[in-house]
């Protein structure tokens, strides 16, 4: 009887990877969200390769040059220039790399510390958590833009002080979703099994808990992230973040504005890639959860 | 026979929230438990959901401190042995092999987990092992490097015995190891179990609500109701003559395939007392059909009756010879008075 088995061709049966693959591929959100935001990662890193001009050189002769599809505008500068006759399409270029920097370093930052946190107090549990609870909700107290404003005002702007005064504030949605996802995993039976196999509880949070909670950290990485980079653009449109003549978006917005009904590209250009930017990264974080945890769709 | 584990006045509550602004209540959830697991048996537990099955099997493990009275193995305190050293005696398994195992590990990784932790062998050794340990519950080898989302529940449940079998342990809990799973998977699982108990001369704890599969495997039998056990006899004496009320009364529950049979009638009502607030005297007697005045007032001492112990004032020599039966007009006061005479 295992002979007509035989006789039928077998279709292989996709692997897992495949089928993540394929799971990913079916979110048109995620698909958008991650071919967006990839382009533009590829252009931060390529950017001393593509940037036509020298981001700092000024050259006050050819100041406020229009885009090129003004009759003003030419090819040298294809997105016109700036104030001070900077080339406005290497400063764009160049600015991605910050953007996507402040992106990453924060959530980094704030990533260790809020996922440190919360898998303590979901795995702990009782005073442990009433702590971590109590620190959540004193640093939700307090509005980050207010606090990053007052910290930058009297240490002075910076790019890594924005960086670690972001990183140091942010932390609080990762505490609060790790330990939710950690009070779920703990409850499991492997998690119990893995006590009365006599593991300690530090192999027990790294090999059992953390592995399972991964999905969502990144879901809410991606979504900080995107925060991240807006709260840098206001800090340094406010003057109190990235300081000149580094070219960030946030920065170039605030340099633009006295210009803003004369040179109008000034302001649009910038504020255009830093929404574009926050789209990508919120549609792909979205596409994520969505992938990841489907039940979690609110 | 000696007692391999040994519980005394075995107790765990849990404090219960009842909201932010009222006190918090305690629940037993198991309540001076006596128990003593001989070598080489297979001690059922059986009772409803709820009353205490898990939490005591979850204390036999050493994975829950008891709020009152010890656990000793071979005459040792647990709470002296250490997570390490209980788990080279006592293993779980547990109900749903669903979460029993890390969906993120492989078979092979999640049934050497054990000797990793222990240090024991070389990466190849264990790995040498695994595969036997697989093989033992009758795995195909090329399981060991799957996820656990790849195999059935029936395979699952295998891959925990392997896991717990894996460092030869004396001892294995096992808390519902087959009422996650499909009643054709259930009896390969119970065979597996009972040929590995013979092959390894292992010492069983099966928890169960499940009457059949208790009197199937177990040599000895708890029946618990409301976190105390309520009777304690050999498994054909407990099935055949039935000395508790709670114990018959489950009896009758059990389901036959008989079609038009209907559900039995228990005669025990659809209330399961709220175990935060127990009733006084005898725990059951709100549902026993044969209570008597001093059930609301005066709790059932143990007795022993031959190898054999039940906590009932019908069978309670000194009650039994002063009381008549079913004399229900009796009020608290006499009642009390009596017990005071006796």
């Amino acid at each position: 009887m295992t002979d007509i088995a035989l006789s039928v061709p077998t279709i292989p049966e996709p692997s897992p990877t495949m089928r993540l693959v394929r799971r990913f591929l079916g979110q048109k959100a995620f698909v958008i969200g991650a071919g967006i935001l990839a382009v533009i990662v590829a252009l931060a890193i390529l950017a001393p390769l593509l940037a036509p001009h020298d981001p700092y050189t000024q050259n006050l002769a050819l100041r406020n040059v229009p885009p090129f599809w003004y009759q003003k505008g030419s090819w040298l500068h294809p997105l016109g220039t700036d104030q001070l006759g900077r080339d406005y399409l290497s400063r764009v270029l160049y600015g991605a790399r910050i953007s996507l920097l402040i992106g990453v370093s924060v959530v980094l930052i704030s990533g260790i510390i809020g996922t440190t946190l919360g898998l303590l107090a979901g795995y702990f549990g009782g005073k442990v958590d009433m702590a971590v609870t109590f620190l959540v909700t004193t640093r939700l107290s307090m509005p980050v833009i207010l606090v990053a404003l007052a910290v930058v005002a009297m240490v002075g702007g910076s790019l890594w002080v924005v960086i670690l005064v972001l990183g140091l504030l942010k932390w609080d949605r990762f505490a609060v979703v790790m330990r939710s996802a950690t009070q779920q995993v703990r409850s499991l039976d492997y998690v119990a099994a893995a006590e009365a196999a006599g593991a300690s509880t530090t192999r027990i949070i790294v090999r059992e808990v953390l592995p399972n909670i991964v999905p969502h950290l990144i879901v809410v990485a991606t979504l900080e992230a995107a925060s991240a980079i807006l709260l840098e653009a206001a800090l340094s449109f406010l003057g109190l973040g990235v300081q000149p003549p580094l070219p960030s978006w946030g920065l170039m917005i605030s340099e633009a504005k006295a210009y803003m009904f004369f040179s109008f590209w000034l302001i649009a250009i910038p504020g255009s890639a830093l929404a574009l930017l926050i789209f990508a990264i919120n549609l792909a974080g979205d596409g994520l959860r969505d992938v990841i945890s489907p039940e979690g769709r609110a | 026979m000696t007692a391999l584990l040994e519980a005394q006045g075995l107790t765990r509550s849990f404090g219960v929230s009842q909201g932010m602004f009222k006190a918090r209540r305690t629940l037993h959830a198991v309540n001076g438990i006596n128990l003593d697991i001989r070598k080489g048996e297979v001690l059922g537990i059986v009772g409803e959901s709820g009353c205490g099955k898990s939490t005591l099997a979850r204390m036999l493990l050493g994975l829950l401190p008891p709020t009152a009275g010890k656990i000793a193995l071979d005459g040792q305190d647990i709470h002296t042995l250490g997570r390490k050293g209980m788990a080279r005696r006592v293993q779980p398994v547990f109900q749903d092999p669903y979460s029993s195992l890390n969906p993120r590990r492989t078979i092979a990784s999640i049934v050497s987990l054990p000797l990793e932790v222990h240090g024991i062998g070389t990466a190849a050794e264990r790995r040498k092992k695994t595969l036997d340990i697989l093989d033992k519950v009758g795995l195909p080898q090329r399981f060991a490097d799957r996820y656990p989302r790849e195999l059935s529940g029936g395979q699952r449940q295998r891959v925990a015995i392997a896991r717990a079998l894996v460092m030869n342990p004396e001892i294995v809990v096992c808390d519902e190891p087959t009422s996650a799973l499909d009643v054709s998977v259930q009896s390969q699982i119970l065979n597996l179990l009972m040929d590995l108990r013979r092959e390894l001369g292992l010492t069983y704890v099966f928890i169960s609500h499940n009457l059949a599969v208790v009197e199937h495997i177990a040599t000895r039998v708890a029946v618990m109701y409301l976190g105390r056990v309520v009777e304690l006899a050999e498994t054909e004496a407990l099935f055949k003559a039935p000395r508790h009320p709670y114990t018959k009364a489950l009896l009758t529950s059990v389901l036959t395939p008989e079609p038009g049979a209907g559900i039995p009638e228990t005669g025990l009502g659809l209330a399961f007392p709220d175990p935060l607030n127990p009733p006084p005297g005898c725990p059951f007697h709100p549902r026993c059909p044969e209570r008597m005045a001093q059930c609301s007032t005066i709790t059932p001492r143990f007795t022993e009756h031959g190898r054999d112990a039940v906590a009932c004032h019908l069978h309670d020599p000194e009650l039994r010879a002063s009381t008549p039966r079913n004399v229900v007009t009796l009020n608290a006061n006499t009642a009390l008075k009596q017990k005071e005479n006796s």
